[in-house]
């Protein structure tokens, strides 16, 4: 086992740690933190496998990261929290311990869903394709288990780390292909955030289960 | 191979050597933590040496016994000493090897700290006044959690190190070519977790507080004065001191003696008092920078780290290629 | 000479049955010197249990199982009435499981049968919630044969048909349908056991525990020799055989410290108790060993069980596929809460039983207990000192039980030495005696509590507001609110008894209406019954002649 592995696989686990204590998380504050740390890691993630793979295209990746995920996004989200006043616990649509349930089961669908089709891998590279898988579904869970608006975004931001993470990890994956996912984030987060004014101006909160009570009705 | 008898006396004289640091050690240990954190505050703090001082004011004084107590009163500090006592001679300080090493068997770990738990909630019962059973109460929701948290990480050091004992696992974790893998950074995270609830830090309890009603560890000890209550704080003390060890033992293993070898003794002595006082400094830095919880927050962050230990077994199946 | 005709009953004792009545003779010897010794139906009941454990054939045991059902029925029956009708409903549904079972050829279907019937006797999850009802009904000295041994006998023929009669069709399967059972009775009944007002009650949901950890250590050891593992299969045997000579020792013993309880106070609700240790010094260090002992605490007799059942666990985990692996740390997972919970419900009894102050007047006037139950308490006190000081001894004895059950099982040391730990201990207690003698300040001053501060209580109130002392249900509402609403629901109610009892008992009683209906027919309802079942017969006839 060398070094190169051991570490990259170790920040790969940092980046689970942090999705999977964003679930555990009420405070949009502690939430934008631990986004900032995995995207922090996700930069070194990849600027250690630009080294590894000797990719240019990699460094510039964690370049990107590094300036728009770990310093731009969680400045942008701060600034919305300073602005809308959005200091006290986010409401869960369920109880923690059920989504923190569901977040080791959905880990383990990962693992049971890359482990057959991958066997034949190198057994490093299928933990890495684990824990890639295991971050977006995590993400997917804190988008649907969290009332605010703001806590679904920062799900989705900790989904789009996990495709990048599986993104970098396979040498040969082409740097247009992430260079256009992070535009794609840059681009969706502007959309959300103009939407985040445009429904609080409506409704005077960020919690959509206003929205959803609208859809109710006029089904 | 040296002779039988040289071994056993060199071990020998280690495990004494180890008992009598991890005795006189425990009280400069708070002392730099309390220390640490004062200056991170940037108050200039008790000196270190005030832990002794509270022992020694403690044993000087007798001891009051309400008259709502019964006969056991002093049983139950005499049994969180002692507990707390034999635990802390189990796990290995700055050299492996020691004679209580077959002994060190981790499930008997836990099944100490269990008693010096039981006993302490037992105390805190023992008046019959509300603080004291409140926090029994609580700390039996926590210890719940702690428990399971602390099996399942034990799986997974057992897997890797294929060794129960704490001497093992870290003679194993120094030795071997483990490397660095993800279900030991998560066996990590939940083992802080659990070690952070038993020694009653920030964030599910406050060593510093005096508010009655939010203390679990302090409230059950409420009652007790003189040399019970030194008994008490000298146990709280040693959990501190164990709890570093165990962390240091199988975490940061490397640049440990073995207590066969004579002139490894000196490096292996420095390094544990560098990794004691790095941990006491990090201990400090963590308590500045988080608020205690409230106490039904305790159980999912507890959860939390049961959920991370079990996480750290299945990642391990991962890597060892099974289920094929 | 009875017996089936032609056949007899026969009697033959092997190392299982051996120590099934090792067992079971010191619970007998001191619920008798408890004061059970004049009931004629007691006795009848341990003769059916002995009959059971001596059986030789099958005839033989089923009689003795049924006979000891049926004495136990009565025994239920003098305490209460309510639970006896369901505990005789269980019991006879144990029988129609069990009777087919034992002459059917070894196969699946003959376990799965032995399972749903011992496993309704010895309260094994989902078929437990009759036990923390049935088993406080009686005398204490009856609770404790029941709990002690009532529920190791139905474990005593699960074991032998399981490892023994079936073995030639043994599938590893069968090991993991003891396991999932196991560990739901050991999450529920700890669970219960924190949360159970009543002392007797509360105990019998620790027997659901204990019964769940037995299960477990079965279940891995059935799983372990089916698929070939020999050593895994000896640890888990010795977990739960060890656990089974601990159980009986101190639950007996708990159960008589309850029945003194009883007496001396009148109720054995842990609300109405408190600073019993006073008055009854003697009954109270007693079952404080006793509960250390259910704690699973080391230096006491349920540790070692706990210990070798943990390793047992965490050696599957190292074998088979990764879901196996994955459920396996699961349960390692819910043992330690099950420990954990364990060792709350132990404190509890204690604390709010027999330490603090009293809650009412009874309890604050309660004498020590009365001579003969104490005896037989101390008897099982004494006989728990080998198992919690020499439990290696104790698995040297357990060595023909377990090559019997695992003819290839290679049995390894026990890791866990206590004796060298109590040495340990008192080179530790010597050196602080002698600081605190030698530089401590000796006297002691008794004073009011402190209390954080708060004032005393008026001269009128003895022991000060009874309403100040944190109560039973004080003391779990934590475990209440974090754990028991999320896994027994609102009212704390038990799983089984939501989804399996009250469904069936919503059967029954949609059944008992229609055979009212039916009973109260009229003669021309009657007549069109007969004449419709009559043309259906003959239609059916018809058709099968025609086919």
């Amino acid at each position: 086992m060398t070094l190169t592995f051991s570490l990259a696989h170790l920040m790969g686990g940092i980046l689970l740690l942090c999705g999977f204590l964003l679930l555990s998380q009420r405070r949009l504050a502690a939430m934008i933190t631990l986004y900032q740390v995995q995207a922090f890691t996700l930069a070194a993630a990849a600027f250690w496998q630009g080294y590894a793979q000797s990719e240019v295209n990699l460094y510039l990746t964690g370049l990107i990261t590094l300036a728009l995920k770990a310093v731009l996004l969680p400045l942008g989200l701060r600034e919305i929290v300073r602005r809308f006043n959005l200091t006290r616990a986010v409401e869960t649509a369920m109880p923690m311990a059920l989504s923190m349930l569901l977040g080791v089961g959905l880990i383990g669908i990962a693992v049971l869903v890359v482990l057959p089709t991958t066997m034949n891998a190198v057994s490093l590279t299928r933990e890495d394709l684990a824990i890639a898988l295991s971050v977006v579904l995590l993400g997917l869970l804190v988008m649907t288990s969290r009332r605010s608006a703001l806590a679904q975004i920062i799900g989705f931001l900790s989904t789009e780390n996990g495709l990048v993470l599986a993104a970098i990890g396979m040498p040969g994956m082409p740097f247009v292909a992430e260079f256009s996912v992070a535009m794609l984030v840059l681009l969706a987060f502007l959309v959300v955030g103009v939407f985040l004014l445009r429904i609080r101006e409506h409704f005077d909160t960020l919690d959509v289960t206003g929205i959803e009570d609208i859809e109710r009705r006029g089904r | 191979m040296l002779n039988f008898p040289l071994v056993f006396v060199l071990r020998l004289v280690a495990t004494l050597l180890h008992a009598a640091l991890v005795f006189a050690v425990a009280p400069l240990l708070l002392g730099v933590v309390t220390k640490c954190r004062a200056w991170a505050l940037g108050r200039r703090g008790p000196p270190f040496l005030q832990p002794y001082h509270h022992l020694y004011k403690c044993l000087r004084k007798s001891a009051l016994v309400p008259e709502t107590a019964t006969e056991l009163f002093a049983v139950w500090p005499v049994a969180v000493f002692l507990a707390t006592g034999v635990a802390v001679l189990l796990v290995p300080g700055f050299c492996t090897g020691l004679l209580t090493a077959p002994l060190s068997d981790f499930i008997t770990l836990i099944g100490l700290f269990a008693i010096a738990r039981a006993a302490a909630m037992l105390g805190g019962l023992e008046t019959g006044f509300g603080f004291g059973g409140a926090a029994a109460g609580r700390e039996a929701l926590f210890s719940v959690f702690a428990e399971a948290a602390l099996l399942v990480v034990l799986l997974g050091f057992v897997l890797l190190a294929h060794s129960a004992t704490v001497d093992g696992i870290s003679v194993a974790f120094a030795t071997g070519h483990i490397g660095i893998s993800v279900s030991l950074g998560f066996a990590l995270a939940a083992l802080l977790a659990v070690a952070l609830t038993e020694t009653g830090r920030i964030p599910t309890d406050n060593p510093a507080g005096h508010l009655e009603l939010a203390m679990v560890h302090e409230a059950m000890m409420l009652e007790y004065s003189g040399r019970f209550l030194l008994l008490l704080d000298y146990a709280a003390m040693l959990r501190l001191l164990l709890w570093m060890d165990l962390t240091g033992t199988i975490f940061l293993p490397f640049g440990m003696a073995r207590a066969d070898d004579i002139l490894s003794w000196p490096g292996g002595l420095l390094l544990w008092v560098v990794k004691l006082g790095a941990m006491a400094a990090v201990l400090a830095l963590f308590e500045v920078s988080t608020a205690k919880m409230r106490v039904f927050r305790v159980p999912e962050f507890l959860g939390a780290a049961m959920l991370l230990g079990i996480l750290a077994g299945v990642f391990l199946f991962v890597a060892a290629r099974i289920g094929s | 000479m009875v017996g089936l005709p032609g056949q007899g009953m026969h009697v033959r004792l092997d190392a299982l049955s051996l120590l099934f009545l090792c067992i079971l003779g010191p619970q007998v010897l001191a619920s008798a010197v408890a004061g059970m010794r004049g009931s004629v139906t007691f006795w009848v009941f341990v003769l059916g249990m002995v009959l059971a454990l001596a059986a030789g054939d099958a005839f033989t045991l089923i009689f003795g199982f049924e006979l000891m059902s049926a004495a136990s029925w009565l025994l239920v029956l003098q305490g209460d009435q309510k639970p006896a009708a369901f505990y005789i409903t269980i019991a006879v549904f144990s029988a129609v499981c069990l009777i087919p079972a034992v002459f059917l050829p070894a196969g699946s279907v003959a376990f799965v049968l032995i399972v749903l019937g011992t496993g309704a006797k010895a309260g094994l999850a989902p078929l437990h919630s009759w036990l923390p009802k049935a088993h406080p009904a009686p005398p204490a000295g009856v609770s404790a044969v029941m709990s002690g041994g009532m529920v190791k006998v139905a474990l005593y023929v699960l074991i032998r048909y399981a490892f023994m009669v079936l073995a030639p069709a043994a599938q590893p399967w069968w090991g993991v349908v003891l396991i999932v059972a196991g560990i739901a009775s050991v999450v529920i009944g700890a669970l219960r056991a924190m949360l159970e007002v009543e002392m007797k009650t509360m105990l019998a949901c620790s027997t659901v525990e204990h019964v769940g950890l037995i299960a477990v250590g079965l279940g891995i050891a059935l799983r372990a020799k089916a698929m070939g593992d020999p050593a895994l299969a000896a640890l888990g045997l010795q977990a739960a055989l060890l656990c089974a000579v601990a159980h009986a020792l101190f639950k007996p013993l708990l159960f008589l410290g309850a029945g003194e309880v009883k007496h001396a106070v009148g109720t054995t609700s842990l609300n109405w108790l408190g600073g019993l240790m006073r008055g009854q010094p003697r009954l109270g260090g007693l079952m404080l060993l006793g509960a250390a002992g259910m704690a699973a605490l080391p230096l006491g007799p349920g540790f070692a069980p706990e210990f070798l059942l943990l390793h047992a666990v965490i050696g599957a985990a190292a074998t088979g596929g990764i879901l196996a692996r994955i459920g396996f740390t699961a349960a390692l997972a819910a043992l330690g809460l099950g420990a954990a919970l364990a060792l709350g419900a132990a404190v509890r009894l204690i604390g709010i039983g027999f330490l603090g102050r009293p809650r009412s007047l009874h309890a604050a006037a309660a004498e020590d207990g009365r001579r003969g139950p104490l005896i037989g308490m101390a008897l099982l006190a004494g006989l728990m000192l080998p198992v919690a000081l020499l439990p290696s001894l104790v698995l040297a004895a357990l060595v023909p039980v377990v090559r019997l059950l695992a003819p290839q099982a290679q049995l390894q040391a026990l890791a866990y030495a206590p004796l060298p730990l109590v040495l340990l201990a008192f080179i530790i207690a010597a050196a602080a005696g002698f600081v605190l003698q030698r530089w401590g300040v000796r006297g002691t001053r008794e004073v009011a509590a402190w209390n954080g501060g708060f004032g005393r209580a008026p001269a009128w109130l003895p022991f000060g507001d009874p309403a100040t002392q944190p109560s039973a249900t004080g003391f779990a509402e934590p475990v209440a609110r974090a754990i028991a609403r999320g896994v027994l629901g609102r009212d704390a109610t038990d799983p089984a008894e939501l989804y399996l009892m009250d469904p069936l008992r919503l059967l029954h009683l949609r059944g008992v209406r229609v055979a009212e209906r039916i009973r109260r027919a009229t003669i021309r309802e009657r007549l069109a019954f007969v004449f419709a079942a009559l043309v259906l017969f003959l239609l059916a006839l018809g058709l099968a002649e025609g086919g």
